[in-house]
């Protein structure tokens, strides 16, 4: 069933708007249409600005989570707490993210000392204090690493030369040389020096020795360590406020779903437009009573190129399967509501396309457990949902194909007081006439929701010519084979109303005559709806077959105790494997039924959900709400 | 062994390889796209799922084909044919074509279709019911020709 949405104009005190505003989305009942201008910003006390800070340190803190939940965390608050935010956790975030920031820089700054250092560490031998190292008023010296493989050639040309020299440490590349020369040579021994390649090394310029500079050094790098420990321990240790700030989050969200309304704006009062379901008039005006006392609420007429919102409201049963008609299009708010035929047939079809008493009660278990464990919320939980029902007409279509797990129970084990029908795999003819006749019982409701369609519109040339005369041929075809003589009646009584209903609105006496014999031509578009029915069979047939196989293979292995574990374990892996493919198809296939043999018939769609402002959740699951009702 | 018998069984190879081709072809180039998709936005991974596995459902019925012509003509469980004429050979060779071409090429054409659905709901996550619906209907010619596969393995 569609409810009704009406248009509100509410006028308020300009003053007030902020109030009326927030209880408006406190209780979720108007879906608000942009006016022209907005005159000034809700007053927020949240900045937008923290929104990415919030994110960040979420982001960040997760990463240090000890026990991460199985299935996402399941976040609840209340509804009074949720409302009030608590302002020290807003500070949090720039905490986190500087301590955050401080460990970076901590580690970028000892692994470059640890770089330094191991460099350095080749001088560790230098019997010189560095400060001491420099040149005198006759001698220059050289402080250089060079090459490995050229220190032989090096330290021949120093004996040659008489240069005074010494080679400390070296790692997997470069050796420590320290060379000294009389000032008039030095020139020369650069020279030298630079075909066999260098790089010159400034000491660090301490009065003690370089091994003792390295200790300190790596003391100071053990310190940095401990440091930055200290602090990772500190951010880690913000972990335990990460629902707060997953709260906050929302709390941030809630009020910039505020901050993005246009109302209109006089000096002293502003005015908010929006959709409200007919039914909720009562709440809407108890949820502007709580704000103010002063105002004017009044409905009215929609504009002509306004699109009004759809609200379906169904039983419990039926609102699950709303989501296979919205992911086709959202009903129009003026049509009737194809939910409750549709939910019905997704039902049957879905059952008969899975087909097997095993799989059903598995689907039964898994949904509830599912349900259980993951306390779904909104499009998930509406699928798990339908799946959960679907078990029903799985098992009953599975003892209708006499199929358990792709065992028959009769033949394979001799149980003969189990009743089947037929078994597609044996009398695929037959499955396929069933598929079949279920979808031209199924295209019939959907021409019988078009005839209640056109008796509403007064539509009568449309309803005989395009639906009663159908499910006249079309159930004519089916009597043809019990009674031939009142099969054929019903036939050519359909046939008669299409020629003589479907030009009824041309006005040449050959312009009726022509779209009346035209009108036949649409016998192609049925039996292709028809035929597309025999999918039901295939995915039957399908998923039959490789449980079929996944029990010969198990049976095969079986025999010795080794083989049964195997034996199990294949019967185990193959049947899931087999649901799991078998649903995915299910879903698939019937929806198309649905969409193009059924909708086809006289869905139109087009509509546009009706979303009220409300609190917008990300992270948190559930607000409890006490105090309202 | 007869001939008749070989080219039975290599129609049996023939109706489970090039549907499989097909899907393998299918899925990867779904599975690209949703990688990529993925990378952007993990929370649509389930959406794009869904879509990357349609265009492997040919290669499983590809199988199925061959499944039932193994039990029907005695591979699985029972007396293999092994003297098969060479017309019956032939016969059999024929059944498994419609499934085996139709499948090849449904699977890489759904595979395309699929991936423009991956694209649509990359930018619309809303859309991809619709994408699914409009990848399904290449499926259907797939669907015919597993029938008439079925049909003629269960009259020979």
């Amino acid at each position: 069933m569609i409810v009704p949405v009406k248009k509100a104009s509410i006028a308020i005190l300009k003053e007030n708007y902020d109030d009326v505003i927030k209880s408006l989305q406190k209780s979720s009942v108007i879906m608000i249409i942009d006016g022209e201008a907005h005159d000034r910003k809700t007053s927020l006390d949240l900045s937008q600005s923290l929104m990415a800070d919030v994110e960040q340190s979420i982001k960040l803190l997760k990463k240090y989570e000890q026990k991460k939940p199985l299935f996402g965390s399941y976040l609840e608050t209340d509804l009074e707490e949720f409302l009030n935010v608590n302002y020290d956790t807003t500070k949090l975030p720039e905490l986190i993210l500087n301590l955050s920031k401080e460990i970076e820089e901590l580690d970028l700054k000892i692994k470059e000392q640890i770089s330094y250092l191991k460099k350095l560490s080749k001088w560790e031998n230098l019997d010189i204090i560095p400060s001491e190292l420099k040149n005198t008023k006759y001698t220059k010296i050289i402080v250089v690493e060079v090459l490995n493989r050229e220190v032989d050639k090096l330290e021949k040309l120093f004996v040659e030369n008489n240069y005074i020299y010494n080679f400390y440490g070296s790692d997997e590349r470069t050796t420590a040389l320290v060379v000294s020369s009389y000032i008039d040579d030095y020139d020369e021994l650069y020279t030298r020096l630079q075909e066999f390649g260098f790089e010159e090394i400034s000491l660090p310029q301490v009065n003690y020795l370089l091994k003792e500079y390295l200790e300190k050094e790596n003391q100071e790098v053990q310190n940095l360590l401990e440091l930055k420990e200290e602090k990772l321990n500190l951010l880690k240790s913000y972990v335990t406020s990460l629902d707060d700030l997953k709260v906050l989050n929302d709390q941030i969200l809630t009020q910039n779903a505020l901050d993005n309304i246009m109302f209109i704006a006089t000096n002293n009062t502003a005015v908010i437009n929006g959709w409200v379901r007919s039914d909720e008039h009562d709440k809407l005006v108890e949820a502007l009573e709580a704000a103010t006392s002063i105002y004017e609420l009044e409905y009215v007429e929609p504009n002509e190129n306004e699109i009004v919102p759809t609200y379906n409201k169904n039983n419990k049963f039926t609102s699950q399967f709303e989501t296979i008609t919205d992911m086709f299009s959202k009903p129009h708010s003026k049509e009737v509501d194809p939910n409750p035929v549709m939910s019905f047939w997704y039902w049957i079809l879905f059952g008969m396309m899975m087909g097997d008493v095993g799989y059903g009660i598995l689907m039964i278990i898994g949904g509830i457990i599912a349900k259980k464990i993951m306390k779904p919320k909104g499009g998930t939980l509406k699928l798990i949902n339908i799946i959960l029902y679907s078990g029903i007409p799985t098992i009953i279509w599975g003892i209708i194909f006499g199929s358990y797990f792709g065992f028959n129970l009769k033949e394979d084990f001799g149980l003969n007081f189990v009743w089947y029908a037929f078994s597609p795999m044996d009398n695929p003819i037959m499955m396929l006439l069933v598929s079949i006749i279920v979808g031209a019982l199924h295209l019939m409701t959907g021409l019988v929701v078009k005839i209640y369609i056109d008796i509403k519109e007064k539509d009568y040339i449309d309803l005989f010519s395009k639906n009663l005369s159908w499910i006249l041929i079309l159930s004519g075809i089916g009597v043809f084979f019990l009674s031939k003589i009142a099969g054929l009646v019903l036939v050519l009584i359909g046939v008669l109303l299409i020629l003589v209903f479907n030009g009824a609105r041309k006005k040449s006496l050959i312009g009726k005559m022509a779209f009346g014999l035209l009108g036949l031509y649409d016998l192609t578009s049925y039996l292709s709806d028809l035929l597309s029915y025999s999918r039901i069979m295939a995915l039957a047939m399908s998923s039959a077959a490789v449980a079929m196989v996944m029990n010969t293979l198990a049976q095969m292995v079986g025999g010795n105790p080794v083989g049964m574990i195997f034996s199990a374990l294949i019967f185990m892996v193959g049947h899931l494997f087999n649901l799991v493919l078998g649903l995915l198809s299910a879903y698939v296939h019937d929806s198309r039924l649905q969409y193009i043999e059924f909708f086809g018939k006289f869905f139109e769609g087009g509509g546009v959900d009706f979303k009220p402002l409300s609190i917008e959740t990300k992270y948190v699951k559930n607000i409890k709400q006490k105090n309202i009702e | 062994m007869s001939l008749g018998t070989v080219l039975a069984l290599l129609g049996a190879a023939i109706g489970t390889i090039l549907p499989g081709i097909g899907s393998i072809l299918g899925v990867q180039g779904c599975g690209k796209a949703a990688a990529g998709v993925t990378s952007e936005k993990p929370e649509l991974f389930g959406k794009l799922l869904v879509l990357q596995i349609l265009p492997g459902t040919q290669g499983l019925y590809g199988f199925l084909a061959t499944f039932l012509f193994m039990i029907q003509a005695g591979f699985l469980g029972g007396e293999p044919k092994m003297d098969l004429s060479t017309a019956q050979g032939l016969a059999y060779l024929a059944i498994f074509l419609p499934i085996a071409i139709n499948g090849l090429l449904s699977a890489i054409f759904q595979g395309k279709v699929a991936t423009s659905g991956i694209m649509m709901t990359a930018k619309q996550p809303d859309a991809s019911g619709k994408g699914i619906t409009m990848a399904v209907l290449v499926e259907t010619y797939a669907i015919l020709s597993l029938i008439v596969s079925i049909m003629l393995i269960f009259a020979l």
